[in-house]
């Protein structure tokens, strides 16, 4: 399950990336639904995109993605660049 | 109140924690505590207020069976790199203390929604990261003697 999840999210992941451009001016701030690499849905949270993908996907069968072009900062832990990457 | 204690390691901040898998399914929006297994392992959680979200180290996430769900591209001193993200449920091992200072007991207590963490790389210090996500909702209070503490209600 985790790595099907893994690949589920990391697929999905590309596919954001090169839809972002266009979707930021419509639903910045919002959160897509994602599936086998389309977006499905939009929602006002994460929790809420969360739940309704795992009802009609299942666990592991969906990915949500936030509308936004800003990273997360993770204060001291980023800076002494120990967060680590893939 | 209920507090959560946590003790000054090395200049760093430590407060002791649980994690417990959140399931989408069977997870409903309510007031009361999500339900607990006990019992909860017992993890070390860095305070950090500089860090906008709270964290996992793989291990943890590995150990506790998490399923990411989404990815997000994280700042370091270097670079931005896109970090997996997964539900859980986030807990304090807390003490209640009466209104003139005595503990009454221990308990665990479980923040009433699943926190959206953020996998970081392994460490030898501590196996997560509390942020700002979590910290802002509650009061933080150093003592000047080493100890500091989190007042959860």
């Amino acid at each position: 399950m985790p790595q099907a999840a893994q690949a589920q999210v990391d697929n999905n992941y590309v596919a954001f990336e090169a839809l972002l451009p266009k979707i930021i001016k419509t639903h910045a701030g919002q959160f897509a639904l994602m599936s086998s690499g389309e977006i499905v849905d939009y929602f006002d949270n994460s929790l809420a995109a969360t739940l309704a993908g795992a009802r009609r996907f299942g666990v592991g069968g969906f990915s949500v993605q936030e509308v936004t072009d800003q990273a997360d900062n993770l204060g001291f832990y980023s800076y002494v660049g120990g967060a680590g990457d893939y | 109140m209920l507090v959560a204690r946590g003790i000054i390691e090395q200049r760093q901040a430590i407060l002791k924690i649980g994690f417990q898998s959140f399931v989408p399914e069977t997870y409903e929006v309510s007031p009361t505590q999500p339900h607990i297994e006990l019992p909860v392992q017992e993890y070390r959680g860095l305070i950090d207020t500089g860090a906008q979200r709270s964290c996992l180290t793989r291990r943890t996430i590995a150990i506790e069976s998490l399923v990411p769900h989404a990815k997000k591209p994280i700042q370091n001193v270097n670079d931005t790199h896109p970090h997996r993200l997964y539900w859980a449920h986030l807990g304090f091992f807390a003490e209640r203390i009466s209104d003139d200072g005595e503990e009454q007991g221990r308990t665990y207590f479980s923040l009433p929604e699943p926190v959206e963490v953020i996998d970081i790389a392994n460490n030898n210090w501590f196996d997560a990261i509390i942020g700002m996500d979590i910290l802002q909702r509650y009061e933080l209070r150093f003592e000047g003697d080493g100890s500091f503490y989190l007042q959860l209600a």
